[in-house]
């Protein structure tokens, strides 16, 4: 389900419960509950991811307090709806979700713990237990895999910054396309960071990026963008003038390869300084981002890694 | 009928205004608009935008929401800069544009976007989604919002890492303009970045590090900063 999608199912979900709180008519705080929980574990079973569900829920609870709290009384009955909302809808998605998954033989992780997920060509699920066991005794796979392709997550008994270095050493002594993600939380929803991991994975190899080890860090603004319904439209509508020339892309790819700076951009691209300096300046013209400027040069960027990727998969 | 009859005969601008803004108000108004959410500290604007016949507006205190009919996506910054520039004060505006049945959700954006504007010290003018995506991106993300507002929270301790993060930032990432700006040399500015490096992991010379050196400060500033505007 698309973020446009959840925040329009929502709404409509939603919209009666808020209605008649702000009328405050009778029984609404139980339908509220029986409403929220319900859509809760319909999203669960969707398979929406958590953050997506909060951000969604977030914009919902604005736009409809906006619609239907009129005056101070009923802003203060749909405040309270919006409690319940949350907290009721929250609690079931939760629920059925960590249900869903099986959680047996994951041991009780300790506090500060990290998750990595893991998807592996060239290496055997062994392969990749026995480089992190070597350096970390106490890690616990649950990795399963054909031949030499694996997948599957690995708990470390460290925080994202050690595990981040740990998983880098490990990366150097693995064969073939390794990509390793660290998870941020500590460790104490199992599944649910399992499914979060699972998420940036998925990015960051939807983005093509290569092998190597990643954080949420690396991607985040990817991460926020694509799970931002207007962002990623405003995204494509940025691009789309853009993918129609090759040589605006190529030119804007060096670019950001070398930093930003114009002079080396040229080297790599055997091009004359004006001559960038036009496509750069057509580039403006066609997107409303000007490449010169560092900040607009990274969101030409992102928005070509997301939108020439993830939206073509 | 045209607009201008339709105002005059419908209630007045302020409920009218409202009524679109919530998604509601009669079939016989245009069907597109630019949403503006704005804010000047300087009363002479406010005043102007209130007398100002051909728009739509909710204005309390330093500011409020102007709806400005415009039958394009393409065509909505240039409206509003076209009122941008016939006002005397300094005026920051956020702008988002959307039909009819969306004006809620539309009205959210521009509001976001002033946010962005004020709390991430941008010059006063028009904004829109594409100037400030990054931000807003974040700001729709309670999650990353707290991971970079963390991240630089090291850098907000320091009052002239701070500063000199502010002017690089100021001047586009240009170190020789924002060494000028804070009347240090080169290399002391040079130095006090790789500080800020070291502290976030985000490189200032690279446009990603700019980037998020940027978006980080906005999320931490957003905390504190919210623009005055009406509640409808």
């Amino acid at each position: 389900m698309s973020s446009g999608d959840l925040v329009a199912r929502l709404r409509e979900e939603l919209r009666p419960v808020y209605r008649d709180a702000a009328r405050n008519a009778a029984g609404w705080e139980k339908r509220a509950v029986a409403v929220a929980s319900s859509t809760g574990e319909r999203l669960a079973e969707a398979n929406v991811g958590r953050s997506h569900l909060v951000a969604a829920l977030r914009l919902v609870d604005r736009l409809l307090t906006q619609t239907v709290a009129l005056n101070m009384r009923a802003a203060v009955q749909v405040a309270a709806a919006g409690t319940i909302v949350g907290t009721e809808m929250l609690s079931a998605y939760h629920e059925r979700r960590v249900a869903a998954v099986e959680p047996a033989g994951w041991p009780v992780p300790p506090a500060g713990s990290t998750v990595v997920a893991v998807r592996a060509a060239g290496s055997s699920p062994a392969d990749v237990e026995k480089a992190f066991r070597d350096l970390e005794p106490d890690v616990v796979a649950r990795l399963s895999g054909a031949g030499s392709t694996t997948s599957g997550h690995l708990l470390l008994p460290l925080a994202e910054v050690a595990a981040t270095e740990l998983c880098g050493r490990a990366h150097d002594e693995l064969f073939g396309s390794v990509w390793l993600c660290v998870s941020g939380q500590t460790a104490d929803d199992l599944p649910v960071v399992c499914k979060d991991v699972d998420e940036l994975l998925d990015l960051v190899t939807s983005l093509g990026r290569p092998p190597g080890v990643y954080r949420l860090d690396d991607v985040l603004f990817e991460y926020a963008a694509v799970s931002t319904p207007e962002v990623t439209a405003e995204l494509s509508r940025i691009v789309t003038p853009l993918l129609a020339n090759p040589v605006l892309v190529e030119t804007l790819m060096a670019l950001v390869e070398s930093d930003g700076n114009r002079a080396v951009a040229v080297k790599r691209l055997f091009i004359h300084r004006s001559t960038i300096d036009y496509r750069l300046w057509q580039v403006e013209q066609l997107t409303g981002l000007s490449p010169v400027h560092p900040r607009d040069l990274a969101m030409l960027s992102i928005a070509l890694d997301v939108c020439g990727r993830v939206s073509t998969k | 009928m045209t607009i201008t009859e339709a105002v005059s005969l419908s209630p007045p601008s302020d409920a009218l205004a409202r009524a679109l803004l919530t998604g509601e108000g009669p079939d016989d108004l245009p069907t597109a608009y630019a949403v503006v959410a704005c804010h000047s500290a300087d009363p002479a604007v406010v005043a102007t935008l209130a007398a100002h016949e051909d728009l739509l507006c909710v204005l309390a205190g330093p500011g409020g929401y102007l709806l400005v009919p415009c039958a394009s996506d393409r065509m909505a910054g240039e409206a509003v800069r076209d009122l941008h520039v016939r006002l005397t004060g300094h005026t920051w505006m956020g702008v988002a544009w959307g039909t009819r049945k969306d004006l809620a959700t539309v009205r959210a954006t521009a509001a976001d976007l002033l946010t962005l504007a004020l709390a991430s010290r941008r010059d006063p003018g028009v904004y829109e989604l594409r100037h400030l995506l990054a931000g807003f991106a974040v700001l729709r993300r309670p999650d990353t919002s707290a991971r970079l507002a963390r991240l630089i929270e090291p850098v907000v301790d320091r009052p002239q890492l701070l500063e000199a993060l502010r002017a690089f930032l100021a001047e586009d990432g240009n170190r020789a303009g924002a060494a000028r700006r804070l009347r240090i040399h080169r290399s002391t500015l040079d130095y006090r970045l790789r500080a800020i490096e070291r502290l976030t992991g985000a490189r200032p010379t690279s446009p990603h590090g700019v980037l998020t050196l940027d978006a980080a400060l906005t999320a931490h500033a957003v905390r504190s900063i919210r623009p005055s505007l009406p509640v409808l």
